[in-house]
């Protein structure tokens, strides 16, 4: 949020002054989206602002510039996400993103390896995840993208599943 | 002056508007209890996917009922800690970007400050000074409150927290979760004096409180009683009203040598424990003028951060900088208004 107001005050903008906010929604760290999708909720909540959902690995894809990127990204718990975009004037989604285990990240035929994830399927020739956050042709992106109400803007997950013993699971105290 | 308050920081989650002539003018509440019932606990990743899931709705929702639009609100509180810090996260950055949106003053609240302050939000409200007991899931405290912002702890639990006791007894009686309403439902129909346990602490001077003990008690007890590893039918009615006594016993010498100590008069029970009616029953018999919040307002929610966050916004205060979430918070740092 810091970063987002200093961002606009060097432009002499308030957040009240934009026009729309596209959101990084995931699939990612579930703590950073919540951040990112619970600010621009409340943004959008104020009525000034239009609010659109961005698949976040595809920005990545577009931030490492044209090309053909299969990107993996580290789930953690032995999982990646995992998905492939075409870059060039514009975005086009091969495979969208989706929970893979890591054992199961194979070297695809064409194309070159993105990210984080690939290295823990033992593949280390990954380019690196592009730093900063200058980014190609992702207005066209944006643009194409439909806005959504602020209730409806939400993280996008992949796993639904946590790491949690449920009550029929977890051994009575009165027994043995 | 027109206040939102949003509270996120465990399995609740609140959104109220509090005018500062008028009074309460919105509260909405959505609780997780359906969410965490198959865990037996709140699970904090569950927690924080359905705190970001509900708040829009909720924020829409209290702002409808209070008659007023977004461009109507003055300024945003919202529980900045002690909790969960994934759930209090979820609520501090809606809360700032609305607050951002509108160029109107955030603030964040400490949550136990909206319960101590709840009791202000009933017809019969206390005046300072007053002696309170906060007893939730997650916390047991004895509080002298002087004013808003004026707190001196003066004793806590030193183990588990007493509604949280009241959660693993009924647990253990195998009572759905969240399982200290349940357990005292179930408690009605018991002879408390069937079992004896030993009031904790009470022996000790100091206003400290333990509940790991009678908990241990509790399952000694069940132990005994559990017919393949089930408590049933009177035995476990017994046990759980024998349970709720004791701890109804205990805060009661508890409450008394407080209100000793401080030479005050007026004792407010505050928390999701303060919706025990044995509690209440047993604590009326104090020599004391006893307050507690309207039901609704016992257990977590908005209206309590909404209306402690005007006392301060209507004094001035806002956030400074974007603040981070204080999963651990004591209360005797917050400023005076």
């Amino acid at each position: 949020m810091p970063a987002v107001t200093d961002l606009l005050r060097a432009q002499g903008m308030a957040i009240g002054d934009v026009d729309c906010l596209a959101v990084g929604v995931g699939p990612g760290s579930f703590t950073g989206i919540r951040v990112a999708v619970g600010t621009a909720q409340g943004i959008g909540l104020a009525g000034r602002t239009q609010l659109k959902a961005l698949d976040s690995m595809a920005l990545i894809a577009m931030q490492a510039g044209p090309g053909l990127w299969h990107l993996a990204l580290d789930a953690r718990l032995g999982e990646a996400y995992r998905a492939t975009y075409h870059v060039d004037d514009e975005l086009r989604v091969v495979s969208a993103p989706e929970l893979v285990k890591v054992g199961d990240l194979d070297r695809p035929t064409q194309g070159a390896l993105l990210g984080d994830g690939w290295a823990l399927n033992q593949l280390d020739d990954a380019a690196p995840l592009p730093e900063g956050a200058a980014c190609e042709h992702w207005t066209a992106y944006a643009d194409a993208r439909p806005v959504v109400a602020p209730e409806a803007l939400l993280p996008v997950y992949l796993r639904d599943t946590v790491n949690w013993k449920k009550r029929v699971d977890q051994p009575s105290p009165l027994r043995g | 002056m027109n206040i939102l308050g949003i509270e996120t920081s465990c399995d609740e989650t609140g959104v109220a508007v509090y005018h500062t002539d008028q009074g309460l003018l919105s509260h909405q509440l959505y609780t997780q209890a359906a969410t965490h019932a198959e865990y037996g606990g709140v699970v904090p990743e569950l927690a924080s996917r359905d705190h970001v899931r509900k708040l829009p709705w909720l924020i829409k929702d209290a702002l409808k009922e209070a008659g007023i639009e977004a461009g109507d609100l003055d300024g945003v509180a919202y529980t900045r800690g002690p909790g969960l810090v994934g759930a209090l996260l979820v609520g501090i950055s809606t809360a700032r970007g609305l607050a951002a949106g509108l160029g109107i003053p955030a603030l964040g609240v400490h949550h136990l400050e909206g319960h101590l302050l709840a009791p202000m939000l009933a017809d019969n409200a206390p005046e300072f000074p007053f002696v309170a007991l906060l007893v939730s899931g997650g916390h047991s405290q004895f509080i002298e409150v002087l004013g808003v912002g004026r707190y001196r702890l003066l004793g806590g639990t030193i183990d588990d927290a007493t509604g949280e006791a009241f959660d693993k007894v009924a647990k253990l009686l195998d009572l759905p979760y969240p399982g200290g309403p349940h357990l005292a439902k179930l408690a009605q129909q018991g002879d408390p004096r069937r079992f004896k346990m030993t009031r904790p602490m009470v022996d000790r001077p100091g206003l400290d409180l333990s509940f790991s003990g009678l908990k241990t008690q509790a399952l000694v007890q069940a132990k005994k009683l559990a017919v393949q590893g089930h408590v049933r039918g009177q035995d476990a009615a017994d046990l759980a009203a024998a349970f709720e006594y004791t701890v109804a016993e205990t805060l009661f010498v508890k409450c008394r040598r407080a209100l000793e100590e401080t030479g005050l008069k007026r004792l407010v029970l505050a928390g999701g424990v303060a919706a025990n009616l044995r509690l209440r029953e047993r604590l009326s018999q104090l020599d004391a003028e006893l307050f507690y919040p309207p039901l609704a307002y016992c257990t977590d929610n908005g209206a309590m951060i909404a209306y402690a966050g005007a006392q301060r916004i209507q004094a001035g205060q806002s956030d400074a900088a974007y603040p981070e979430p204080r999963p651990r918070w004591p209360l005797e740092e917050l400023s005076h208004v």
